[in-house]
């Protein structure tokens, strides 16, 4: 039954107005690189057909922009965790919105991780985007990885085991299998071969304000797991905040908002 | 909102100021309930409203947008506060709330007192809490992922801050402490 206090609070809440509405509002500088830039272009533009030459392809900024592909060495695996290849790859970068609201100490607290543990990485074994579980393709890819427990602090956890977590490389052909047509021209993929997408890589990243982890072999991390259903794999729980630094010697934890090392207590869990 | 979140995620600006529309007020309230100035909360609210925006196709599930834009609104929230330092969280073990029994009818409350007021002496988890509680908009499954409260303990702690806003408005011949 609804007491009197939640009846007050109920209509003190919708009693709440706002002062004004808000609205999309990009700020004015961007606004104005745009307006530059669209200057910028018909100059361009404008000099081309001076010169008889019709450039077609003039196009947005896009995540498959050469000034955005780089080269960098990445693995492959399947969702076994199977590694399915190793070589220097052209990769592009953006960030994805893959973060949830509090930091590892709360996290530790919730109860939400099934298992914590201090784990050293024994090897990253590949990246994916593809939930076979389900046969689809996911916007967020995954990263798998290889670790062994140093210690288990709740739940428990074999000799090796094998976790996912949020963000990775894929490939711009299995990124595309995630976008509406329209995303996908706006990106300038629909301008790529078919080759060129499946040897042409975008790496996810989580936004960079956050300093998250890269995870790196041989290190030590303090991790909170759930099962992944989908997935069939632990996964990092509280998405990418299930994971940080661990100093073994000093028994700190890297604090994924500032970035220094902190004081933790595992006593409690 | 299914029909316009796929034209939002076309770059359709007036389908996203469409809900917007929708989703203002919730998510004001929660920005209110966790900043202390009205220009840090509209800053905010700017903030996350174009970031949800640009980041908007790295949404997956439409059904999970509203727990994914609050998310960025709280940890928008969350970054300014450890900007200006005025964020106090006071623990629950701290609050000696236990002893205390409050019949609804033993308080009183002012028709000008609104909700921010009414929650004010709460600290930013419980108010944060009782606004998405309130606004019946969100289950507790999203109540318990966005604040990694586990589900269970959500009624509890709602209970805790019911009972410190009671003590506020308490009627003072109408109270009893219990031993």
């Amino acid at each position: 039954m609804k007491g009197k206090l939640d009846q007050i609070l109920r209509d003190k809440y919708n009693d709440v107005k706002l002062k004004k509405d808000f609205r999309l509002d990009i700020p004015e500088k961007s606004n104005g690189y745009k307006r530059i830039y669209k200057l910028a272009a018909c100059v361009i533009l404008f000099c081309m057909v001076i010169y008889g030459i019709y450039y077609t392809n003039f196009k947005d900024i896009n995540i498959a922009n050469e000034n955005n592909i780089q080269n960098k060495p990445i693995n492959t695996a399947n969702n076994n965790g199977q590694k399915t290849g190793e070589k220097e790859l052209p990769i592009a970068t953006e960030t994805i919105i893959i973060d949830s609201t509090y930091d590892i100490g709360n996290l530790l607290k919730s109860g939400d991780a099934e298992h914590i543990v201090i784990a050293k990485i024994s090897k990253i074994l590949g990246y994916t985007n593809y939930i076979e579980k389900l046969g689809v393709y996911t916007g967020v890819p995954i990263t798998i990885i290889e670790a062994t427990p140093i210690k288990v602090l709740k739940g428990n956890m074999s000799k090796n085991f094998k976790f996912i977590k949020s963000g990775g490389i894929i490939s711009f052909s299995d990124y595309e299998k995630t976008l509406l047509p329209e995303q996908i021209q706006k990106q300038g993929l629909d301008k790529k071969s078919k080759t060129e997408k499946e040897n042409t890589y975008i790496e996810c990243l989580p936004p960079f304000e956050l300093k998250v982890p890269t995870v790196e072999a041989d290190k030590t991390y303090l991790l909170c797991l759930r099962y992944s259903e989908n997935f069939e794999m632990q996964t990092t729980s509280g998405f990418i905040r299930g994971i940080c630094e661990y100093d073994e010697q000093t028994r700190k934890i890297k604090n994924i908002n500032t970035g220094e090392w902190e004081e933790i207590d595992l006593s409690k869990l | 909102m299914e029909k316009l979140l796929k034209r939002a995620k076309m770059n359709d600006k007036n389908a996203f100021n469409e809900i917007i529309t929708i989703i203002q007020k919730r998510l004001y309230i929660i920005a209110k309930s966790r900043l202390n100035s009205e220009e840090d909360v509209y800053d905010v609210m700017q903030e996350t409203l174009i970031k949800a925006y640009n980041s908007l196709k790295s949404l997956e599930d439409d059904n999970k947008f509203n727990s994914w834009i609050t998310s960025i609104l709280i940890n928008n929230c969350n970054t300014l506060l450890k900007q200006n330092i005025i964020s106090k969280t006071i623990p629950y073990e701290e609050t000696d709330m236990e002893n205390l029994i409050y019949e609804d009818d033993d308080i009183k409350i002012n028709q000008d007192v609104d909700f921010f007021s009414l929650t004010d002496n709460l600290d930013v988890e419980e108010k944060t809490l009782l606004t998405m509680f309130y606004s019946e908009e969100y289950t507790s499954k999203e109540i318990s992922e966005i604040l990694h409260i586990n589900e269970n303990t959500i009624r509890s702690k709602i209970s805790r801050a019911k009972c410190k806003i009671k003590e506020k408005y308490k009627k003072e011949d109408f109270y009893e402490r219990k031993a």
